[in-house]
């Protein structure tokens, strides 16, 4: 039999032997994943907000029957299209009310909506287009342009406390609020003032959720800490109980030894991704866009590298307990910096470059790119060629640093 | 039979570990069977024991065996049967499927011993291979030894037991890296006037200045 296939064996064996390694080699690709998945479940829900409408609406001429009527409440429209899944919405009695409640620390936003915002709405929509009818909830309302034009007149706003101590939460009360705006603007005559609108499409990710975001990102970090803790204690472990000596006494040449390690950790990364890609689909409905093989590929491509990196520093610690402070030299810039919880482009330019020396970058990157853009091997070309760079380099020097062991 | 002595930190481990070819020279040219230390002729003919136990606890004894006995080119049959000779030497048959960390520390030592066999080497590297050992556990080890010589089989030893030297063929004295005396134990009592192998140490030992 090969003598690397021997290793890669040998490897694989004492992990299935062990039965707490072995248990935790599966368990925690699957706990990680479950963690975050619901510690980052994506946008909070029933955030408490309180909201003091005393919009009274406007006067306007009712075409069909000839009557003074008053217009619909453009505040309780408002409040109508505030994302009831976000918040849970309570009625304050004034606007000082409303502001307390967020000083209180009982609610993280609020908003008071004046007593003349239909009011102002109106007028402004009347200025803008100077016609005397204007389309409204789908019925067409002739304005009495007389008595509007005798009222002051001032720009229609609205006033939204938001306890920004928590600057996700803040950023969501501010989105939140500009879509309830956008929704009550389609009904209302304004809609006539803005003249331009957006049209948002998405390009990728139409259906993505923060899972889908992160979870390529958690694939790749979770290889990472698994394949280079393993690789790094069982190379220690080998050289201090002196097996390796007795496997370099054999006739087993140095890129053997290499080969069957890549080929052990290999695998057992194959099967990790496996787990961490399935609970994630199964637990949080992430949805895989492109093809699950070519993803599997492209983790391996990764652990391979992450192997050789192993192997090169373990050649600097000379025994286990220096083996396990090593992990945290690895994986706390790959995290900080390969973007896994936020964009690199969110990162002072001078940092960039650091990013880009990272390889978790390219693997969370390309991984994204397959998973949510559905994206092939000749679209993430620039990280499959990054990694296979990275592969490449460690291989060789894994081999380098092995020969140089073996015959020191 | 070869007995290397020396106190500790006298160079027994380097000298075994550069004509295993595991580390090179500083000066000089190690030969092994009559060509370098570490040539890949060699290599498949000799054995190592090195002086930790060098087995792999989470392995059961058996996969130990295959292990060792794989990377040196055995398989099949070849290799069952040699792992049945050996169990049966350092008796542990009926321990196969045991957990190496299952088992005491002489039963450990043996397997390692076991290890250095497996392909049938001609030489054989033992470093230390009795330190930590009880006596009783010591006597069958140097019965085992006795038996591998009768089956041809060159033995390195190196130990700082006296008594242990005193089974050797032949003994060299080892101290700071260099060997001060060499001979059979008898011819060197003899040379240094002395009635035990150990104050002919200590007698070599005042002749070398440091």
């Amino acid at each position: 039999m090969n003598r690397s296939l021997v290793i890669a064996l040998n490897i694989l064996r004492q992990i299935r032997n062990d039965r707490r390694t072995a248990a935790m080699t599966v368990i925690t690709p699957i706990l990680v994943m479950v963690l975050f998945g619901y510690a980052f479940a994506g946008d909070p829900k029933g955030l408490p907000m309180y909201v003091a409408n005393q919009d009274i609406g406007t006067v306007v001429l009712n075409s069909t029957e000839g009557q003074i009527a008053l217009t619909p409440r453009l505040g309780s429209a408002m409040v109508n299209a505030i994302d009831k899944d976000t918040f849970t919405v309570y009625a304050a009695s004034d606007q000082d009310q409303a502001r307390q409640r967020v000083l209180d620390g009982q609610a993280w936003g609020a908003l008071y909506i004046p007593r003349n915002f239909t009011r102002d709405m109106v007028i402004k929509a009347l200025a803008a287009t100077n016609q005397a009818v204007i389309p409204y909830g789908g019925t067409p309302h002739h304005l009495n342009l007389t008595v509007l034009r005798q009222l002051p007149t001032s720009d229609a706003y609205m006033v939204a406390y938001v306890d920004n101590s928590n600057t996700q939460v803040g950023a969501l009360i501010l989105r939140k609020i500009q879509e309830a705006v956008a929704t009550m603007l389609a009904l209302s005559p304004a809609n006539v003032t803005i003249g331009a609108t957006v049209q948002t499409s998405f390009v990728y990710g139409a259906n993505a959720e923060f899972i889908d975001f992160f979870a390529p990102g958690i694939m790749s970090f979770v290889i990472t800490i698994i394949t280079i803790m393993l690789t790094i204690v069982s190379i220690v472990r080998e050289r201090t109980n002196g097996t390796m000596d007795r496997i370099f006494v054999s006739p087993t040449k140095p890129h053997e030894v290499v080969l069957g390690y890549m080929l052990a950790f290999s695998l057992i990364s194959l099967i990790q991704s496996c787990l961490l890609l399935g609970s994630a689909i199964l637990l949080f409905n992430m949805t895989v866009q492109g093809s699950v093989i070519l993803a599997l590929g492209f983790i391996i491509l990764y652990a391979i590298g992450i192997q050789g990196l192993g192997t090169l520093l373990s050649t600097v610690a000379r025994n286990e307990f220096q083996a396990i402070q090593l992990v945290p030299l690895v994986f706390v810039p790959f995290i900080l910096l390969g973007g896994i919880f936020w964009p690199i482009e969110a990162m002072p330019s001078f940092i960039r470059p650091l990013s880009a020396a990272v390889p978790l970058t390219y693997a969370a990157d390309g991984l994204r790119s397959i998973i949510i853009r559905g994206w092939g091997p000749l679209e993430v070309w620039k990280d499959l060629v990054a990694l296979l760079i990275f592969a490449a380099v460690m291989i060789m020097a894994s081999m380098a640093v092995t020969k140089r062991r073996a015959r020191a | 039979m070869y007995g290397l002595i020396g106190p500790n930190g006298s160079g027994k481990t380097t000298t075994i570990k550069v004509l295993c070819g595991l580390l090179r020279a500083d000066s000089g040219e190690a030969l092994v069977l009559g060509k370098p230390a570490g040539n890949r002729e060699v290599r498949p003919m000799i054995g190592y024991m090195p002086q930790e136990l060098a087995v792999y606890p989470d392995l059961k004894v058996r996969q130990n065996l295959d292990f060792f006995g794989r990377l040196n080119g055995l398989g099949g049959e070849r290799l069952a049967a040699r792992e049945k000779a050996l169990l049966h030497l350092v008796a542990l048959e009926g321990r196969e499927e045991s957990l190496v960390s299952t088992l005491s520390g002489g039963m450990k030592h043996r397997l390692s011993l076991a290890c250095a066999l497996i392909h049938n080497p001609k030489l054989l590297f033992l470093d230390e291979p009795t330190v930590g050992v009880d006596p009783e556990l010591r006597f069958a080890f140097w019965q085992y030894l006795g038996r591998l010589k009768e089956g041809g089989v060159t033995a390195l030893i190196s130990t700082h037991y006296m008594d242990e030297a005193g089974r050797c063929d032949r003994v060299g004295l080892i101290r700071e890296g260099r060997l001060i005396a060499e001979g059979t134990p008898a011819e060197l009592r003899e040379s240094a006037g002395t009635e035990s192998l150990e104050d002919a140490f200590l007698v070599f030992s005042r002749g070398v200045p440091g």
